[in-house]
């Protein structure tokens, strides 16, 4: 009861002391065409993301050091004196910085056990084992694509059969396929790339089957679709724009696995046969004299685990970038 | 509980096609090697050879070979090594508990830090600890396992002989158990990174959740909050990485076991591939294979046991 009280008073009193003029309640018209202008300039999902990605030191750090990377392993061997393939038992392992008689030039990172160049081989090694990388994720990346797209977008049987064959080829270790395939084909760039994409494409086939299952339920598609849209037209529209994104990110998070099985396969003697020159191989050469000359082993170490971590942190801030939601 | 059998029943049929389909594919392979296996010996002469390729069952259709094949597996046969004429299941015998004793080894190892790690930085998130942690990850995420013994060998294992003088770390062999931390380690560094990344993801998930702020509500302390509420929940979506993590131990097994050089299985099937030990590559490559689909078995029934809401219709997405 009391309270009742107390609120019909401040009623009153309110009245009583705040006058409100009634000019206030004017009806001021609608002007619909200004409603419908766009007050500002519109954003779309690729300005966004990109805006947030450029936000992001750690992600501008890694694209600048990849973009340094790539245009180092195409120019560098060109511009470098030395050939990555020369031998000069005399000039075996010398320091890095070290300064040859004959040439007068500097071996930045010194040389190895047969007296070649190791700067100009490592960057040759890049070369490989970059090449791999994007051919790899290339192939596994329009294969999955297909191979889920197809899956996801007919559903029904057509997804159930393909899913059970994914099922079992995803089953089978990739690595020990790889490996058995590096022992029938001749050993090379090519087979490492036929060899990985292989077994590669599974998981960027699930991975879009799922995104689209998904987006298939969603009602954009739903209108579409009952406003008469050709399959052509939806997939076009509707279904890769959505796609996009999430490719992006994993298939730069995948490429430091490329790296990865390149190097691991050429360090067991699988992968590209010496003198040609890849990551692998130089951290195979430099494991075996490392107690002596540990910078033989450190500077290709240092390469690849610098290029995986910079595609990985990308990768990761890309997708913090495209899907805000799910950062944490 | 019927629906959950069935699921069993799915996985367990899918597992029996995959190892099939990789006898048929070892046994494609292994005939699509060049040379023949008599090609060693100097010209043999024709009605030799041909009673030698009768004596082998090499004269008969390949379809009767590859049954033929099949049959000697389920019999525990997998052939004679072509290098010491061993055979490969005993091969398997001697070397595989050397490279399982490795990988267990790794793998609790990289369970108990991943897990502390990852703990540890989801509730101090944000402060030193949480960037430690993470960097450490990072680290085990982006550096191969190989750069990882090769380091560890020569820091721990050499430099700290030189410096003092007693060898704490053997780092060659397989015997005494200082033999034996070093290579587990390495093995076990990525394994480690990826289990505190996802540990970290799953406890912060977790400790948002509203049964957490009731615990806090009902004046729980945060130790009880957080071994009693948030870790209990947060472990499941880690095991579901067990299938793939096992499946990168076994291969790093390849190359830790030759860096340190183990004799375990791992440095056979490297070795076999290095010089074309035909049969001891097909044998170990269906033994591994089939080491692996199996343990990607236990794992998805574990796991649709653990969590009663996973979707059992068979795939995880």
């Amino acid at each position: 009861m009391a309270n009742q009280q107390a609120v019909t008073y401040d009623l009153s009193d309110s009245a009583q002391n705040e006058k409100i003029d009634s000019s206030e309640f004017e009806w001021v018209g609608s002007d619909t065409k200004a409603m419908e202008t766009i007050s500002r300039p519109s954003i779309s999902f690729w300005k966004d993301a990109l805006s947030r990605l450029k936000k992001s030191k750690v992600a501008m750090v890694c694209i600048i050091f990849l973009v340094a990377l790539i245009l180092g392993a195409v120019f560098i061997p060109i511009f470098c004196p030395f050939n990555y393939a020369q031998q000069n038992v005399a000039y075996s392992n010398q320091p890095p910085m070290w300064v040859d008689n004959i040439t007068h030039n500097a071996h930045i990172f010194g040389t190895d056990t047969l007296g070649r160049d190791i700067w100009v081989r490592v960057w040759m090694g890049a070369r490989v084992s970059l090449t791999v990388a994007f051919a790899v994720t290339l192939i596994d990346c329009l294969v999955g694509c297909i191979y889920g797209g197809i899956s996801g977008y007919f559903g029904g049987g057509i997804d159930n059969v393909m899913m059970r064959i994914l099922e079992i080829v995803g089953g089978i270790p990739y690595l020990i396929i790889v490996m058995l395939l590096l022992v029938v084909l001749p050993r090379g760039l090519m087979t490492i790339i036929i060899a990985y994409s292989i077994t590669g494409w599974t998981g960027m086939a699930r991975l879009v089957r799922g995104q689209v299952l998904g987006i298939r339920k969603q009602e954009f598609m739903i209108a579409a679709e009952s406003m008469g849209a050709k399959p052509s037209w939806v997939i076009a529209r509707h279904i890769i724009p959505n796609l996009v994104s999430i490719i992006v990110v994993n298939v730069t998070l995948d490429i430091p696995n490329v790296i990865f099985t390149e190097a691991f396969l050429s360090m067991l003697g699988l992968g590209i046969s010496p003198p040609q020159s890849s990551w692998g191989i130089l951290a195979y050469d430099g494991i075996s004299v490392f107690q002596v000359y540990p910078t033989q082993l450190l500077f290709p170490a240092l390469f690849i685990s610098l290029t995986m971590l910079a595609f990985n942190l990308l990768g990761d801030q890309m997708r913090d970038a495209f899907d805000p939601k799910l950062r944490r | 509980m019927p629906k959950q059998a069935q699921y069993i029943l799915k996985r367990v049929l899918y597992s029996i096609i995959t190892i099939f389909v990789l006898i048929f594919v070892t046994f494609i392979l292994m005939h699509l090697m060049p040379g023949d296996p008599f090609s060693g010996q100097k010209a043999l002469k024709p009605e030799v050879k041909a009673a030698l390729y009768a004596k082998y069952g090499l004269d008969q259709p390949i379809l009767v070979q590859l049954l033929r094949y099949i049959g000697n597996i389920f019999h525990g046969d997998l052939g004679v090594s072509l290098l010491d004429k061993r055979s490969v299941v005993s091969i398997i015998k001697t070397a595989f508990p050397v490279s399982a004793e490795l990988g267990i080894r790794s793998l609790i190892f990289a369970f108990i830090m991943g897990l502390l790690l990852g703990i540890v930085a989801a509730v101090k998130r944000g402060t030193a600890w949480d960037t430690v942690a993470m960097l450490l990850a990072l680290i085990g995420v982006s550096v191969p396992s190989f750069i990882i013994g090769a380091l560890l060998q020569y820091f721990l294992g050499f430099k700290l002989f030189q410096a003092t003088g007693n060898q704490v770390f053997t780092v060659m062999g397989w015997g005494p158990e200082n033999s034996k931390i070093l290579p587990s380690f390495a093995l076990a560094f990525g394994s480690m990174a990826s289990i505190s990344r996802l540990m970290r993801t799953s406890m912060l998930d977790v400790l948002n959740q509203d049964y957490i702020k009731t615990a806090k509500a009902k004046g729980l302390s945060r130790s009880a909050i957080v071994m009693k509420h948030a870790v209990r929940n947060a472990i499941t979506p880690v095991v579901t990485i067990m299938g793939p993590l096992v499946a990168s131990v076994l291969t790093g097994t390849f190359v830790v076991e030759n860096i340190f050089s183990i004799p375990g299985l791992g440095k056979y099937f490297v070795q076999s591939v290095q010089m074309n030990d035909y049969t001891t590559i097909a044998g170990t490559t269906l033994f591994f294979g089939s080491f692996l689909v199996f343990a990607n078995l236990i794992v998805d029934i574990i796991y649709g046991l653990l969590d009663p809401r996973v979707k059992l219709s068979g795939d995880r997405e």
